[in-house]
């Protein structure tokens, strides 16, 4: 390999070792002074992100051969198997931190490990496989690749659910849902499961020193952000009542986690004299108040109108047969549209929209969708 | 055989790829014009 080419694959490679283990010190030992105390319950997934930057230690023995087609195998599988293991190990703990899981799930650790130590021991010239090790090796690899694959495919939607349900559960309008950091990258783990698989089957030592640049630029991005002292954890609401779907693989959800289950196994814990009163006081805000038609409500202003925390009104809303607090200010708001609409054929379509209490007449569009009903403009043309 | 395989990957992971970042490009625009239509709302608001 020419000189300059060799010092530049190197360089890349360098630099994306020496950011990853930066990366780690600061996810194990930083502390911003902001979350002194409460810093490891609001970002719980540190040691997760931590352990991911010092596994890239493992990358030595391209380093030291840099070029070389054994170690070139080795450290793009490694980046492949073990990158998306740990992006989905991250994500669980970040975004899911109240469930528990038995150290028997993380069995999904030992294809990776088998298939990669073989080659680790090649890499560094300890030992000398047989021919067929590299069609073995991409066969393997492949395989799980698509597996790593589909389980972040499964994560992303798990995230997206989770992300929505915490939203229904306070906001009445989706143009309120606020845009977490849930949103915003519940798909990176599978982009970079298959940008590290597109560098794999490449095989290229150039296509490798491209990914250290790209990788090392987002760390670098990544170290920036974790050092600012006011970041904001991320708050998913923990009322996590669905039951989050059961994955037949390991880091699976404990269905038998009482923080996990179904709305149908939730325990009650209002009697039934005071359910009886309080879906009374919430038919009567809701019936006679018209609570609904006030935009932007969320689920607070119920809890002050009814004298109860989010946990008695989240059980007060479901034993009354709605799914959720979206779903429930939903269904009044486009019955009273329909209502409107039906006498007011006339009356343009935004201002009953902000009649009933939508932010807008998408909302409201939006609103009838879910609740599996035509367009407003369907009932206008009946009407 | 090798070669065959890294073809074969190549292919299917470039369309998996494409498919993730068309996927995360929408999610973002959608994103991105709730974000807008919020602050309209609030500046509409103030």
């Amino acid at each position: 390999m020419p000189q300059p080419l060799y010092l530049i694959f190197f360089s890349a490679n360098l630099a994306f070792i020496l950011t990853n283990l930066y990366g780690w010190l600061l996810k194990w030992f930083y502390r911003p002074r902001a979350y002194d105390e409460d810093f490891l319950r609001l970002f719980p997934a540190q040691r997760a992100v931590g352990w991911l930057y010092l596994l890239q230690v493992l990358e030595l023995p391209y380093l030291l051969n840099i070029g070389q087609a054994d170690a070139l195998l080795y450290v793009n599988a490694f980046s492949v198997l073990v990158f998306s293991l740990q992006m989905l190990v991250m994500c669980e703990g970040y975004f899911f931190p109240e469930v528990h899981h038995r150290l028997s799930e993380y069995w999904v650790f030992l294809p990776p490990i088998v298939s990669l130590f073989p080659l680790f021991l090649q890499a560094f010239g300890l030992i000398r496989l047989p021919e067929w090790h590299r069609t073995a090796t991409f066969i393997i690899v492949s395989i799980l690749f698509l597996w790593y694959f589909w389980r972040t495919i499964c994560m992303a939607l798990r995230i997206g659910r989770a992300v929505r349900r915490a939203n229904e559960d306070t906001y009445a309008d989706s143009d309120d849902f606020p845009t977490r950091f849930g949103d915003k990258i519940q798909w990176l783990p599978t982009g970079i499961c298959v940008l590290m698989a597109v560098n794999f089957f490449i095989d290229d030592p150039t296509a490798k020193a491209f990914r250290d640049v790209l990788f090392t630029v987002v760390n670098i991005w990544f170290c920036i952000y974790t050092l600012n002292p006011w970041r904001k954890p991320f708050d998913i609401t923990a009322k996590t009542t669905e039951t989050m779907s059961a994955e037949p693989d390991g880091l699976s959800s404990d269905e038998k986690d009482e923080t996990t289950a179904s709305a149908d196994e939730t325990q009650f814990r209002l009697t039934d004299d005071r359910y009886t009163e309080l879906s009374h006081r919430l038919e009567s805000l809701l019936s006679d108040e018209h609570i609904f038609t006030e935009q932007h409500i969320t689920a607070d202003t119920l809890m002050q109108r009814l004298g109860i925390n989010a946990n008695y009104l989240t059980e007060v809303i479901q034993r009354s047969g709605y799914s959720s607090f979206y779903d429930m200010i939903s269904q009044h708001r486009v019955r009273h549209a329909i209502s409107l609409i039906r006498q007011h054929p006339d009356r343009r379509m935004a201002d009953i929209a902000y009649d009933c209490g939508f932010t807008s007449q998408s909302s409201m569009t939006k609103a009838f969708a879910s609740q599996g009903k035509e367009s407003p403009s369907s009932y206008r043309k009946k009407a | 055989m090798e070669e065959i395989i890294k073809t074969a990957g190549i292919a299917i992971s470039s369309v998996l790829a494409l498919a993730v970042l068309f996927v995360i490009v929408r999610s973002q625009w959608t994103i991105w014009r709730q974000e807008r239509r919020q602050e309209k709302q609030h500046i509409y608001n103030k």
